[in-house]
């Protein structure tokens, strides 16, 4: 039967403030007194009550407190910087890859290669030829954008099949049957004034060292960068526009400077694949992959010369 | 601060200590559960639980600390959370019906319990929290209410809770819950 007494003895109990005697007689009044669980029942739901208050109240106030960041929300802001850095020195080496260094910041439609598949005897590629515009060298800063329609582009074929009529034949029979929309082409802004400002953008913008394998290149843009030697654009993009250069990226061929993307020749040699391009009645050796551009030189070699003209024309006929 | 010093203020009821050491090893004590497939607001809620374990156990009588304090509130926090991740997979295991079983006479009992509290005054609830959560002595409850003495936080207490009592039963009858 409970007694008052037991009130003290519950709490106890639920305190664990009863030694191990107590704890086990007092579990024992427990089993056989109905009025005494209720009570025990009562009791514990109270203390479970205040305690579970003060707890939050204590968890509030803990809550409250400026604490360092977690882990994770630190990690989080390093991998948004690191990314941001990534970006940032992509986009600087793109710049400096393509636009500081190369005429032309367009894609230039690639050169599908023969199948490496033959031996001595490389596959002929009648589908794969497109044309190449003619672009300057300029840095972005100097150069705007025209859009030329198809027109324009068929007249431009048709002066080249005067100067190059092999390979202007092939271009125009390609070029104008896959490309109906219109071409963007970039060209030289001839305003001498406009010219200088903006070369003057390029001296502020970009404090950068080039490095260009050219002595005259470097020259020049030594001149223009310090500011001892006014740019004459024209005499650049003239410059570049003669000089014909190569380059791969993403596994696609580029050329530089041409009126035309020749043709390509993959060859085993004493068991090693080459790479040759034809191009303008000369013959030149492509590296594979060769990621910055770089000057083509024509083959002098005449025995070598002899073989690829045979194989050239077994493939492509005359 | 020594944790001896941090100990002792902690021991007396002081919460600006408890504020020192969560801040000083928060970090630590988060990555734990963090790393351990924890998100942010659980690894928190786990190290909370352990300080205020922590916070219990010191004033208990057998209680004796053999290391450091954030090695100890480390263990807590690491068994906190191994329990939780247990809790989890048996749940997910479990029917939804069984998840959400409720006993509704018991949470009706619950809410007139924390009514009543709630309607104590306030030196009634911080004594009896101090006394029944906090574990502090007479003496400290004493001192941290402005009491002439042990006694005093005693006889407070008694009648307290005494008054609680009345209440609750007087809700429990109301509503049947005690013939």
């Amino acid at each position: 039967m409970f007694k008052p007494f037991d009130q003290n003895k519950i709490e106890a109990y639920l305190m664990d403030k009863l030694n191990p005697n107590e704890k086990i007689a007092f579990e024992e009044l427990l089993e056989q007194d109905p009025i005494l669980q209720s009570e025990f029942q009562l009791q514990q739901e109270i203390l479970r009550a205040i305690q579970s208050q003060r707890k939050h109240e204590l968890k509030a106030r803990l809550g409250q407190l400026s604490v360092p960041s977690s882990p994770k929300a630190s990690l989080g802001r390093a991998l948004i910087l690191g990314t941001m850095l990534l970006l940032g020195s992509s986009a600087y080496w793109v710049y400096t890859q393509w636009y500081l260094q190369e005429p032309n910041p367009q894609t230039v439609p690639s050169l599908v290669q023969t199948s490496p598949s033959h031996e001595l005897m490389p596959e002929p590629p009648p589908n794969s030829e497109t044309a190449i515009l003619a672009e300057p060298l300029m840095e972005e800063a100097v150069t705007e954008k025209e859009v030329v329609e198809k027109v324009a582009v068929q007249e431009t074929l048709q002066a080249l099949s005067h100067e190059y009529p092999k390979s202007a034949k092939s271009i125009k029979s390609k070029k104008l049957a896959v490309n109906p929309k219109p071409v963007i082409i970039e060209r030289n802004i001839n305003d001498p004034e406009k010219a200088d400002a903006k070369a003057g953008t390029i001296r502020t913008a970009f404090k950068t060292e080039l490095v260009l394998d050219d002595p005259e290149e470097q020259e020049l843009v030594k001149g223009i960068f310090d500011g001892s030697n006014k740019p004459n654009l024209e005499d650049i993009a003239q410059k570049n526009q003669n000089r014909l250069r190569y380059q791969y990226y993403n596994n696609e061929l580029f050329l530089y400077n041409s009126n035309s993307a020749g043709r390509t020749f993959r060859i085993k040699q004493n068991e090693e694949e080459r790479v040759y391009l034809y191009y303008n009645e000369n013959y030149y050796l492509l590296h594979e992959p060769q990621i910055q551009s770089k000057d083509l030189k024509p083959i002098q070699d005449i025995s070598l010369i002899r073989q690829l003209d045979q194989i050239r024309i077994q493939i492509y006929g005359n | 601060m020594r944790d001896s010093q941090i100990l002792k203020r902690i021991k007396s009821g002081d919460e600006s200590a408890l504020d020192l050491i969560y801040k000083k090893n928060y970090k630590m004590m988060t990555r734990m559960v963090i790393n351990n497939s924890g998100s942010e607001d659980e690894a928190k809620d786990i190290y909370q639980e352990a300080i205020l374990i922590f916070w219990q156990k010191v004033r208990k009588k057998d209680f004796v600390l053999t290391s450091k304090i954030s090695t100890y509130i480390y263990s807590v926090c690491q068994n906190l959370w191994r329990k939780e991740l247990e809790r989890k997979s048996r749940l997910s295991h479990e029917s939804k019906d069984s998840e959400e079983y409720m006993d509704f006479d018991k949470q009706e009992r619950e809410a007139i319990i924390h009514e009543c509290i709630n309607s104590l005054g306030e030196t009634c609830q911080k004594v009896l929290k101090y006394y029944y959560f906090d574990n502090l002595s007479m003496q400290d409850i004493a001192k941290k209410m402005g009491f002439a003495n042990a006694d005093t936080a005693k006889t407070k207490k008694y009648k307290c809770k005494k008054e609680l009592d009345k209440l609750i039963k007087i809700k429990y009858k109301a509503t049947d819950f005690l013939d």
